[in-house]
């Protein structure tokens, strides 16, 4: 640019250059501005603990729970041979973690409406105490979602409950929405009796018309490790797009890998999941991997040395996760692409 | 269109109207400036460096003292091979010279237990009776003037200290069990912290203490991945301290700045493997036999975490606790004192 250029900037005879840099530098102002802006708003949705006030949360009316105020009835009435130990405990999503501390962020994302807690007594055993946690998770699914999350190794099954098993001393169970736990304080003789005993009266005492949960059904009994399924309500796999899924545990050859379902609200939504996975997988490193799928139209990309595929059937969003090679991963699908088209 | 007429009538002037006088533009310029100048003026009168805290009554802030052995190099046991809290204590405490190395006659300590739950001590989600007990004797032993029991649990004080068998073991020793009411609560902010401003601290345990011991179990966390004696000093804070964990790795940290402790004693006799930071079933729990004792804190933790599996790397508060200079998660650094006592 010239000097004779540069002293005509703001004069009257080169309008149109001016304009142009008042444009260009109008909008870096803009542009500038509009950086602030977002810097200003992300930097406020930034939570920061430290400036949340105890004073305000003790006497925010909209802070108190709604639990503490109405005193709910405890779904179970103390049976006959146990007396109440300890005063009956509740808590809402602002105050499970008082009780369970970091546990409860398994819980809040997968629907919990409250937690009923109580010890009770036996009367032929007075130094012994049973602990009952009645988490109400608001439906069924959101209680098998904890349950399974939880389900412990070598954990002996129940006949009581669909989705019930007991460990020397505790006993866990799905029951209509309500997942529960009673733990014992110590292991006696009589330990197992007293937790079939109040499971018994808490099952009679909140009668539920049972709704088989039909995902279940369509995992392949093949090689598949026993009570393995578990549901993943949010963030399945790392991938935040991807909620609702079923996912169980296979194991062929040693090698163990995971197969999951999800039902999607429509053939259309079930397909744009997919598509959104693969990328999510392709974006993070994986490579696509021709595979003979045939007819299922299956897609396999490989992940850091191991294999996904994923499929669509109708609103079924299906797959395998983390397989040792793309055959696995193919025949795994393959199956559940065969349960899937039975429905 | 009356200019369109007057730009053919005035050529010179029509030349002129596109662009900005001199003038115009330096009005506008201080307009624009007088504008964002009130602006952040505006934004100046309200903001508040400081942040409204956990208290609305402004109190004078408070800070632990530094209860470590200064003139002391880090020194650890690793006792291995023996289910007997109270054996593997002192075969880890005689090992690093007796308690009389750490805690001198006259001495007022205080131990930090975890006391959180409200659960029977076989499901090993609070520090074991056993080993509160045999602690509280040790430092008698050793000459303490006094010994105190506390920590503000999640759950009821007095029902946690009770059903954990704490309180119990506590008094049976001699110690003091102090229950955290709020007149104990005072605010301390600590240094260079971002979460720990202006926050309750129970401060009123620590009168007059000159010794602090921590004791707690090894647990796997669901949030922080573990728990272990960083995690544990989570029980001297106050108010709604669970917002914490929307940044639970950050506050450990903090928490490892906040407290130098004279000693942490690390019961891995059980871990807690699975479903922590409750558990509730016995088969969350491994049998480990093993018994830390440190005076580093990051180098206990460090240590603890592979009993569950894991290392420092898959713990981010471990690393930036070694990252603040609290101490070193290359616990073979400071030459821990192996015993096999199996």
């Amino acid at each position: 640019m010239t000097t004779q250029k540069k002293s005509i900037e703001f004069s009257t005879n080169n309008s149109e250059t001016t304009a142009v840099y008042e444009s260009v530098l109008s909008f870096l102002i803009i542009g500038i501005l509009c950086l602030i802006a977002f810097g200003i708003y992300r930097y406020h949705f930034k939570f920061n603990p430290a400036v949340l006030s105890l004073e305000q949360l003790r006497k925010t009316p909209e802070m108190e729970t709604p639990l503490q105020n109405q005193k709910p009835d405890m779904p179970l009435s103390p049976p006959e041979k146990f007396s109440v130990f300890s005063p009956l405990e509740t808590f809402d999503h602002m105050t499970l973690s008082d009780k369970i501390d970091g546990k409860a962020e398994l819980y809040l994302p997968a629907g919990f409406k409250s937690l009923f807690a109580q010890r009770l007594k036996p009367l032929d055993l007075p130094d012994v105490w049973y602990e009952l946690f009645i988490y109400d998770m608001g439906t069924m699914l959101n209680a098998f979602s904890v349950y399974s999350a939880q389900r412990r190794d070598n954990a002996r099954p129940e006949p009581f409950a669909e989705f019930a098993y007991s460990a020397e001393n505790a006993l866990f169970w799905v029951h209509g929405s309500y997942y529960i736990e009673i733990i014992a304080s110590d292991i006696s003789d009589n330990t197992r009796d007293h937790l079939l005993s109040l499971a018994e009266s808490f099952n009679s005492q909140n009668p539920i018309s049972v709704e088989p949960i039909e995902e279940i059904g369509f995992f392949p009994n093949e090689g598949i490790v026993e009570h393995s399924i578990t549901f993943i309500p949010a963030n399945a796999f790392g991938f935040e797009g991807l909620d609702r899924v079923f996912s169980a545990r296979y194991r062929f050859d040693n090698e163990e890998f995971t197969a999951f379902i999800s039902r999607r609200n429509s053939d259309e939504e079930a397909i744009e999941k997919a598509e959104e996975f693969l990328q999510f997988l392709i974006t993070y490193g994986g490579m696509e991997v021709s595979s003979d799928s045939g007819d299922m139209n299956a897609q396999v990309v490989e992940f850091f040395g191991t294999f996904d595929a994923v499929l669509t059937v109708g609103p079924y969003l299906a797959g395998v996760h983390e397989a040792s090679s793309p055959e696995v991963a193919t025949t795994m699908v393959q199956l559940i692409y065969e349960k899937l088209g039975t429905e | 269109m009356k200019n369109l007429e007057q730009n053919n009538k005035v050529p010179e002037e029509n030349e002129k109207k596109p662009g900005m006088k001199r003038r115009e533009f330096l009005i506008r310029a201080a307009k624009a400036g007088l504008c964002v100048a009130a602006a952040s003026s505006v934004g100046y009168y309200f903001y508040d460096p400081e942040g409204p805290g956990a208290f609305s009554q402004q109190e004078s802030l408070v800070s632990l003292p530094d209860f470590s052995i200064s003139d002391k190099s880090p020194v650890m046991a690793i006792v291995h091979g023996t289910g007997d809290r109270n054996k593997s204590l002192d075969m880890a405490i005689k090992a690093m010279g007796g308690m009389e190395t750490f805690i001198k006659k006259g001495d007022k300590v205080l131990i930090k237990v975890n006391a959180a739950f409200a659960s029977p001590p076989s499901l090993s989600a609070t520090t074991h009776p056993d080993l509160v007990s045999e602690t509280v004797r040790l430092c008698y032993a050793a000459g303490a003037l006094s010994v105190v029991v506390t920590d503000n649990p999640i759950n009821d004080p007095a029902t946690c200290f009770s059903l954990t068998g704490i309180e119990k073991a506590a008094l049976s020793q001699g110690a003091r069990v102090i229950l955290p009411r709020e007149a104990l609560f005072k605010p301390t902010t600590v240094t260079g912290a971002k979460l720990i401003r202006n926050w309750p601290l129970l401060y009123g345990p620590f009168d007059g203490i000159t010794k602090l011991i921590g004791l707690a179990p090894i647990k796997d966390h669901h949030r922080s991945g573990a728990s272990m004696t960083m995690k544990n000093w989570y029980g001297l804070l106050g108010g709604r301290r669970n917002i914490f964990h929307q940044d639970v790795h950050g506050v450990i940290e903090e928490l490892a700045m906040m407290v130098s402790p004279t000693l942490v004693i690390l019961d891995g006799t059980w871990t807690m493997m699975t479903n922590g930071p409750t558990g509730g079933s016995l088969s969350d729990l491994k049998q480990t036999h093993t018994m830390i004792v440190s005076t580093d804190q990051v180098a206990a933790d460090s240590y603890g975490a592979t009993l569950l599996g894991k290392s420092p790397e898959n713990l981010p508060h471990i690393l930036k606790a070694e990252a603040q200079g609290i101490g070193t998660t290359d616990f073979n650094s400071i030459n821990p004192i192996r015993i096999n006592a199996g």
